[in-house]
C-alpha cells in the first residue's frame, strides 16, 4: 500500500498495516527530520524491521540529499532476515513503479559465514578462519605473489577481484548473505571483500553491532560512512553491555603465557630480520621517528590490530604527538613488551582481590618497571607497525600478546569510566587460583559517544527497552523522541499473570536470604508442576543464573518435582555449553510438535533468553524466578559509577536490569498478533507497583490489579479458563481493529489534523499565519523533487488527499488503490 | 415441545450459560438433558468446597442496563443459535449417510480432574452415553466402535457395530474404564485405523477423539505420530478431535489435515454442544472416486469390495450395493456369521443367505451392505432440510394487519404472539441482533405461516418437516 506521512510517500509492502507500526513510521519520520537520535520500544512480532526500512528507504529515495542507512542488529540470523525483509521490500517497490536503479543494500558478516575459499573455509573457528584470510590476502603476501607467481599461497577469490572496477564489484540490488555467496561462487570472486571494498558505495548497510561499536573493528569498516548517514540499533536493549564488552579486557594467566611466548618468538624474527635485512627496521624506525601515521595505506587488511580506543580519542592525542622514542626501535618495544608482561605476572600471584584505578595502577607499574604511560598508550600502534614491518603469518597465534598490548592501551588512555580488578578464584569457595585480571569498562557512553558525535541520527529500537529514559542517561545522548508503542490485540492473547505466593500461601521470593529455603523451592516446584498439567505443549521457564538452576533442579529432583512434571511433559535443560544446548533445543522442538509436550528450564542472560524464539506451540507459558544478581564485584563498581556520575541509583539500576531481562525472557514466547501465551512472574517483588511499571508498556497494559497477586491455585484455574477460551476458533481478521487499510490510516490523519487544527485555534489567528507560512515552504523547498507532485496552490492542510495521490500516480504512471 | 419454562430470567441466573447451549442442541436430545444435569449436579453436592475450583460467579451473568435484566443476553443468545444455523446454509452438500466412526476414548490419569463436575470422566461417559443413542437415531447406517487410552496403550473396548445396545452396554460398566497412567494419541488412531481396515472405502471412515490429557505419550518407535497423521490423511479418516484441557498443537494439526474438526471444551456444556455437532453427517469434501468400485461390481455382478476402478472420475449421483434382509422367526438357535454363536432370531444375508445377528452390518462373508428400509428412510431429513424461516420486520406485520391477513397466534403452539402496538413501543429499545425477529414471529417462506420462536427451534432440530408445508 501506499500512503502519505506529512509530504512523504510511503510506500508499504503490505495491503495492510498495524496501527502500531502506522505511529512507529511518523515518529521516526519526525525524528529524521529534526535530524536527532530517538528511543523507540515495539512489542516483538508487530513488523518492526518492515516499518523501519520501509520508511527509510522511502525517506532516503524521497528527498534528495543522499543518506545512507546503517542498520545494525545482534545475530547473524537477525541480519540474515533483515536482508530478507529489505529485499522483499525494494522487489514491491519496483512493482509499484518507484524508481531506485542505483539503489545497493548489503549485509557485512564475519569471513567464516562468507568464505568461499576451498581450505580456509572449512575451519571452524572464526579467528583461525580470519588469520588464515589474512594470510592470503595480505598486501604484502599479494605484492610478493604478483611479482612471482607461486612463490606465496594467494587466493584466487579475492585476486579476481582486481577485474572488477571498483565502484561496481556486483551490480546494484538487493542481496542477502546468502545471494552474495552464490554471485562469489558464479563470478569465482570473495563475497567478504566484495562487501568490504562496496561498503563506500552503499545506499544500506546491515551488520552487526560490534562494527560500529567495538573500536577495533569500528575504525577500519565503518571510517568512511558519511555523517548524514542513519544509525538504527535493532534489538538494541542490550546495547550498554554491548558497549562495555567492546571496551573490557580480561587477562588470564595462560594468556600471559602465550603473550610471553610471542614477544619471545617476535624478539627471534627481528634477530633474524637484522641479519638479512637490517634496512627495512631502520626504515621502519624512521618513518616512525617521522611520526608518519601509515594506517591508511592497507586498511582492510589488518582489523585485528588496530588500538581498541575509539579514534578520536586516540586522534587527539596523535595529531601532534608521535611513537615515543623509547619503543621506535623494533628491540627497544619486544623488551618493553617483556618487562609489562612480567610485570602483569607478578600482581597475578596476589591471592586477594584488588580493585584499583588506572592511575594507581600506572603509578604502581611506574615504581616497579619504570613503564611510563605513554608508550604504554602507543603500544598497541606500535605492535601493529612491528607486525607488518615482519611480516607475520598466522596472527591468531599472537592473540594473546594482542590482548595484553590492548590492555595497556585502554589503561594508559583511559582515567575515568574504567576500573582493574583482579580476582585471584573463579568462585567463591575455590581452593586452587585461577586469576583473571579484569579491565572493566564501567561507561558504556564511551564506546557509543563517536557514533552519536559523528551520525546526525542514530535510532535506538526493539521490543523491549523500558524505562525509555534509562538509556539517554546511560549512553549520554539527547533523544528528541522516547516512545513506547502499546499492543493493539484484538482478543487478550496473553495473560500475564504474578503469583506471590504458593496454596500454602508461603511467599514466593527469589530473594538472596530465602531462595535456598525448601518451602519456597517447593513452592517453585508446585508452580512448575501445575502449570505442565495445565499448558499444552512447550513451556519455558527461566532461572537467574546457572547455579541456581543447578541447586534448585537437584532439590527438586530430591523433592520428587521432577518425576510429577515428568508425567505431564519432558524436561530439557540449558548449559552453557552451546552443542549441548542446541541438542536440547532440538529435542524440545520435536516433543513441543510431538505433543509429547515439554519444560525448558533456562537462563534469564543465556543464550536461550536473548536468541532463541518461542513462538506458538514452542513457547504458550513463561514462567520467570528473577530477579536477583550476583554480588559480582565488576557490578558493584558499575553500580557506584553510574550512581556517582549519572546519578543513577543502585537500586534503579538494579530494578531496571532485571526487568528488562524479564521483559526479554516474556518477550520469547510472544512473537505476533496471532501468537498466544501465559507469562508467570513467580516473584512476590513484581506485586510491587514500582517494580512493574518498568516493564514495557505492551505487557504492562495487560497486567490487571486482580492478576498481579495471586496464589498458585488462584493462578492455576484462571490460566485453564484462559487456555481453554483462547483455544476457541476465532476468526483471525483483524482489519479496522489492529490492522489499518489505506482508509483507516487516512481516517486517523484527518483526526490528528482536525485536533490541530482545534489547537492552533485555540492558540490565536497569529499562530495559524505561522503554520501556513511554514507549510508554503515546506511546498516549494519539495517542488524540486522529482517525486513531489504537490502542486503550488495547495495548501498545508491538504496535501494528504486522494488527489494529490492519484495526481501522484498519473505522473508516475503507477496504479494505486484509491478509496 | 420444547420450551424452555426457566428461561425467565428470575429462574436460574447463574445458569444463564447452561440455557444458551440448550438452544443450540438438536432437539431429541432434551429430555435425557434434564436428567444428565441433574445427575451432574448431584454429584457436585457431593464434593467439598476446597475441592472447587476458584470460580468468580459474578463474571457468569453478564447484565445489559442499569436494572440488571437478562433479556438481551437472552435474545443474544437465541440469535446465535439462529445465525449458527443460517450459516450453515441449505444448499445441496453432498453428505455421507454411512458413517463409520471410531470413538477414542482418552482414560488417563487427568480424566479425574474436577474442573467438569463431577469429573471429566464422569461427564465425559454419561455424554458418551447419550451421544450413542443420538448419533444412531440421526444415522441408521452408521456402525460405531470404542477404542480406550491409557497407561500409554490402546485397547479396543468394542470393535465396529451398528448395535447402539451392544455399545452401550460396554460403556455401562464403570469399573472396566477406571483412568489411569498417560494417553498414547499415536496408539489409539493406530489401533482405530486398524479396526477400519477391512471397511469397504464407500463409506465415510471417522474418528472422534476426547482427549483430556494435556500431552500425549507415544511410543519411541520407528514410526512417529507425524507418520500416523499421513497415514490417517491418506486413507481419508476424518478425525475430530475434542480436547478437554487447551489447543494441543499435534491435534489441531491432524484434525486440520484429516478434514475433521478441533474443539477445545469450555466447559460441561460446551463439551456437549461440541460433541453433538458431530452428529450430522459430515458434508462429503473429496469428490469421492470411491463409489466407482462399487459401480464396477455392480457390473461385473461380483463382490462389492471397491478395490478396482481408482482412476475414473465418479459420475454425479453414483449407486452402491445394498441388501435387504429377511428377517428369521425367534425359533430355533442357529450360529450366526458376525459372531460365531447360538443365537435366536437374526437376519439372512440377500445374497449369500449367511446368518447376521443385527442390521444394519456388512455381511462377513459376502461384504454385502446390508440395511432394512426405515434405516434407509430415516437418513433422508439431511436431503430435504427445512427452509431457515425468515425474520418478519414490524412493516410487514403492519401492512399485514392492514389487510387482515395477519394470523393473532402460532401456527404451530397456538400461543398468541405480542400485540401490535406492544411491538411498537419495543421496537428500537430491545433490538439486539437481526437475526432475532422484532416482532417474534418467523415466517415459512413457501407456506406463509408465522411461528414462534420455540416452534422454531423445535422444527429445525427435531422436526425436520414444517407442518404448514406439510397440511
Amino acid at each position: 500500500m501506499k500512503f502519505m506521512i506529512g509530504d512523504l510517500p510511503v510506500l508499504f509492502p503490505y495491503d495492510r498495516i498495524y496501527p502500531e507500526q502506522f505511529s512507529y513510521m511518523s515518529d521516526l519520520k519526525a525524528t529524521l527530520d529534526a535530524g536527532g537520535h530517538c528511543v523507540l520500544e515495539m512489542p516483538s512480532g508487530t513488523g518492526k524491521t518492515v516499518s523501519l526500512l520501509s520508511l527509510i528507504v522511502s525517506y532516503m529515495q524521497f528527498y534528495p540529499t543522499k543518506r545512507k542507512l546503517i542498520y545494525c542488529s545482534r545475530t547473524v540470523p537477525e541480519i540474515e532476515k533483515a536482508l530478507a525483509e529489505l529485499k522483499r521490500l525494494m522487489e514491491y517497490r519496483e512493482e509499484m513503479g518507484a524508481k531506485d536503479e542505483e539503489f545497493r543494500g548489503l549485509g557485512l558478516t564475519s569471513r567464516k559465514n562468507l568464505c568461499l575459499h576451498p581450505e580456509v573455509s572449512k575451519e571452524k573457528k572464526g579467528k583461525v578462519v580470519d588469520s588464515r584470510c589474512r594470510d592470503l590476502t595480505s598486501a604484502f603476501a599479494c605484492e610478493k605473489g604478483r611479482a612471482n607467481p607461486g612463490s606465496v599461497p594467494l587466493c584466487d577469490y579475492h585476486e579476481n577481484l582486481n577485474n572488477y572496477e571498483p565502484g561496481n564489484l556486483i551490480p546494484p540490488g538487493v542481496y542477502t548473505l546468502d545471494d552474495v555467496k552464490k554471485y562469489g561462487q558464479e563470478k569465482g570472486v570473495c563475497p567478504y571483500f566484495t562487501i568490504r571494498r562496496m561498503m563506500p558505495y552503499l545506499d544500506i548497510v546491515i551488520f552487526s553491532f560490534h562494527y560500529l561499536l567495538d573500536p577495533k573493528v569500528a575504525e577500519n569498516v565503518s571510517a568512511e560512512m558519511s555523517k548524514e548517514s542513519i544509525i538504527v540499533f535493532d534489538e538494541a536493549h542490550n546495547i550498554d553491555n554491548v558497549c562495555i564488552e567492546s571496551l573490557s579486557v580480561d587477562l588470564t594467566r595462560p594468556m600471559l603465557d602465550s603473550a610471553a611466548r610471542s614477544v619471545n618468538k617476535i624478539g627471534d624474527k627481528i634477530e633474524e630480520l637484522k641479519r638479512t635485512d637490517a634496512e627495512k627496521l631502520q626504515n621502519e624506525y624512521e618513518k616512525l621517528v617521522a611520526g608518519l601515521q601509515e594506517a591508511n595505506e592497507h586498511r582492510e587488511d589488518e582489523d585485528m590490530l588496530t588500538a581498541p580506543v575509539p579514534s578520536a580519542k586516540l586522534s587527539e592525542d596523535m595529531v601532534d604527538e608521535a611513537v615515543p622514542g623509547n619503543i621506535r626501535k623494533a628491540e627497544h618495544f619486544v623488551a618493553f613488551l617483556k618487562r609489562f608482561i612480567e610485570y602483569l605476572k607478578t600482581r597475578m600471584r596476589v591471592l586477594h582481590v584488588v580493585a584499583e584505578t588506572p592511575q594507581s595502577f600506572l603509578a604502581h607499574l611506574k615504581e616497579i618497571t619504570y613503564i611510563e604511560r605513554r608508550p604504554l598508550k602507543f603500544s598497541a600502534e606500535r605492535l601493529t607497525s612491528l607486525v607488518r614491518t615482519l611480516e607475520l603469518t598466522n596472527i591468531d597465534e599472537h592473540y594473546a600478546l594482542q590482548q595484553v598490548v590492548g590492555f595497556g592501551t585502554l589503561v594508559a588512555s583511559y582515567e575515568k569510566g574504567f576500573m582493574l580488578i583482579l580476582e585471584p578464584y573463579e568462585t567463591e569457595h575455590a581452593t586452587v587460583p585461577n586469576p583473571i585480571f579484569h579491565m572493566v569498562c564501567l561507561d558504556p557512553s564511551l564506546a557509543i559517544s563517536p557514533v552519536f558525535e559523528r551520525f546526525s541520527s542514530v535510532i535506538i529500537t526493539s521490543g523491549t527497552i523500558s524505562p525509555l529514559d534509562m538509556y539517554p542517561k546511560m549512553l549520554q545522548f539527547q533523544p528528541v523522541m522516547e516512545v513506547s508503542y502499546p499492543m493493539t490485540l484484538q482478543r487478550n492473547a496473553f495473560f500475564p499473570m504474578v503469583i506471590t505466593r504458593g496454596s500454602d500461601q508461603v511467599p514466593i521470593s527469589s530473594r538472596f536470604e530465602v531462595r535456598n529455603d525448601p518451602a519456597v523451592v517447593r513452592n517453585f516446584g508446585s508452580i512448575l508442576i501445575e502449570m505442565s498439567r495445565v499448558v499444552p505443549d512447550g513451556i519455558v521457564a527461566f532461572f537467574p543464573s546457572y547455579l541456581y538452576m543447578e541447586s534448585i533442579v537437584s532439590a527438586w529432583y530430591d523433592m520428587g518435582i521432577l518425576s510429577e512434571v515428568w508425567k505431564h511433559k519432558l524436561l530439557f535443560v540449558e548449559t552453557p555449553d552451546a552443542m549441548e544446548t542446541s541438542i536440547a533445543l532440538k529435542n524440545y522442538r520435536e516433543a513441543c510438535n510431538n505433543g509429547r509436550g515439554a519444560v525448558m528450564l533456562s537462563v534469564a542472560r543465556g543464550k536461550v533468553s536473548e536468541g532463541i524464539d518461542f513462538d506458538h506451540n514452542y513457547g504458550r507459558a513463561v514462567i520467570i524466578i528473577p530477579y536477583q544478581y550476583t554480588e559480582s564485584r565488576i557490578l558493584k563498581a558499575r553500580l557506584e559509577f553510574l550512581r556517582d556520575n549519572y546519578r543513577v541509583r543502585e537500586n534503579d539500576y538494579l530494578t531496571f536490569d532485571a526487568m528488562r531481562h524479564a521483559a526479554q525472557c516474556v518477550g520469547r514466547v510472544l512473537r505476533g498478533k496471532t501468537d498466544w501465551g501465559l507469562m508467570v512472574f513467580a516473584d512476590k517483588r513484581f506485586a510491587r507497583q514500582d517494580k512493574r511499571s518498568k516493564l514495557p508498556k505492551w505487557i504492562n497494559q495487560y497486567i490487571i490489579e486482580a492478576h498481579s497477586n495471586m496464589s498458585t491455585d488462584m493462578a492455576v484455574s484462571l490460566a485453564k479458563k484462559f487456555i481453554r477460551q483462547i483455544s476457541q476458533p476465532f476468526d483471525h481478521t483483524q482489519t479496522g481493529i489492529s490492522l489499518w487499510t489505506l482508509e483507516d490510516i487516512e481516517d486517523r490523519q484527518r483526526k490528528d489534523r482536525e485536533e490541530a487544527d482545534r489547537a492552533l485555534r485555540a492558540l490565536g489567528p497569529g499562530a495559524i499565519q505561522a503554520q501556513a507560512a511554514e507549510g508554503m515552504q515546506l511546498d516549494r523547498e519539495i517542488d524540486g523533487d522529482a517525486f513531489a507532485p504537490v502542486e503550488d496552490d495547495m495548501d498545508y492542510g491538504d496535501d494528504i488527499d486522494d488527489e494529490a495521490l492519484v495526481r501522484a500516480a498519473e505522473l508516475h504512471g503507477m496504479e494505486v488503490e484509491s478509496g | 415441545m420444547a420450551v424452555d419454562e426457566d428461561y425467565a430470567p428470575e429462574a436460574d441466573d447463574i445458569n444463564i450459560d447452561d440455557d444458551e447451549d440448550d438452544i443450540d442442541r438438536p432437539g431429541p436430545s432434551r429430555q435425557r438433558k434434564g436428567k444428565g444435569r441433574a445427575n451432574g449436579q448431584t454429584g457436585g453436592d457431593g464434593m467439598q468446597t476446597w475441592e472447587g475450583a476458584y470460580t468468580r460467579s459474578w463474571d457468569v451473568i453478564q447484565e445489559d442496563d442499569e436494572e440488571g435484566g437478562l433479556q438481551s443476553t437472552v435474545e443474544k443468545l437465541l440469535a446465535r443459535g439462529r445465525r449458527k444455523r443460517a450459516m450453515a446454509g441449505e444448499g445441496p452438500i453432498r453428505r455421507s449417510i454411512i458413517r463409520h466412526m471410531f470413538i477414542i476414548l482418552d482414560l488417563s490419569e487427568s480424566m479425574r480432574d474436577k474442573d467438569f463436575r463431577p469429573t471429566r470422566w464422569e461427564v465425559t461417559l454419561q455424554y458418551l452415553r447419550g451421544y450413542i443413542g443420538e448419533w444412531f437415531d440421526q444415522n441408521p447406517l452408521g456402525q460405531i466402535g470404542i477404542v480406550l487410552m491409557r497407561d500409554r496403550l490402546s485397547e479396543t473396548l468394542i470393535p465396529m457395530g451398528g448395535n447402539p445396545q451392544e455399545i452401550l452396554a460396554a460403556l455401562a460398566d464403570k469399573r472396566k474404564l477406571e483412568p489411569s497412567g498417560e494417553p498414547s494419541l499415536q496408539n489409539g488412531l493406530t489401533m482405530a485405523k486398524g479396526g477400519m481396515g477391512h471397511l469397504p472405502v464407500t463409506s465415510s471412515l471417522e474418528i472422534l477423539v476426547i482427549f483430556s490429557s494435556i500431552s500425549t505419550a507415544d511410543p519411541d518407535g520407528p514410526t512417529s505420530i507425524q507418520q500416523t497423521m499421513k497415514d490417517l490423511v491418506q486413507s481419508r479418516v476424518r478425525t475430530t478431535i475434542i480436547s478437554l484441557s487447551g489447543e494441543i498443537k499435534i491435534c489441531k494439526q491432524i484434525s486440520e489435515r484429516t478434514g475433521g474438526k478441533f474443539g477445545v471444551a469450555m466447559d460441561e456444556d460446551h463439551l456437549r454442544e461440541l460433541l453433538w455437532e458431530t452428529i450430522p453427517p459430515p458434508a462429503q469434501t473429496i469428490a469421492a472416486p470411491l463409489t466407482v468400485g462399487v459401480r464396477n461390481a455392480l457390473a461385473a455382478g461380483g463382490v462389492g469390495t471397491g478395490a478396482g476402478g481408482r482412476n475414473k472420475p465418479a459420475p454425479a449421483g453414483d449407486l452402491m450395493v445394498m441388501g435387504f434382509p429377511v428377517r428369521l422367526p425367534l425359533g430355533g438357535e442357529t450360529m450366526c456369521v458376525c459372531h460365531g454363536i447360538l443365537k435366536k432370531g437374526g437376519y439372512l444375508c440377500p445374497r449369500c443367505g449367511s446368518k447376521l445377528c443385527d442390521v444394519p452390518t456388512d455381511c462377513e462373508v459376502c461384504g454385502l451392505m446390508v440395511v432394512s428400509s426405515p434405516h434407509l428412510a430415516r437418513s433422508f431429513w439431511f436431503l430435504f432440510p427445512v427452509a431457515e424461516y425468515g425474520v418478519t420486520p414490524a412493516d410487514t406485520v403492519q401492512e399485514d394487519h392492514t389487510s387482515r391477513r395477519l394470523e393473532p397466534t402460532c401456527f404451530g403452539c397456538d400461543d398468541p404472539f405480542p400485540l401490535l402496538d406492544e411491538i411498537a413501543v419495543s421496537a428500537g429499545v430491545n433490538q439486539v441482533d437481526e437475526a432475532v425477529s422484532p416482532t417474534g414471529r418467523y415466517r415459512c417462506a413457501k407456506c406463509k405461516n408465522d411461528f414462534c420462536v420455540n416452534c422454531d427451534i423445535y422444527v429445525h432440530h427435531t422436526l425436520h418437516t414444517c407442518p404448514g408445508c406439510a397440511q
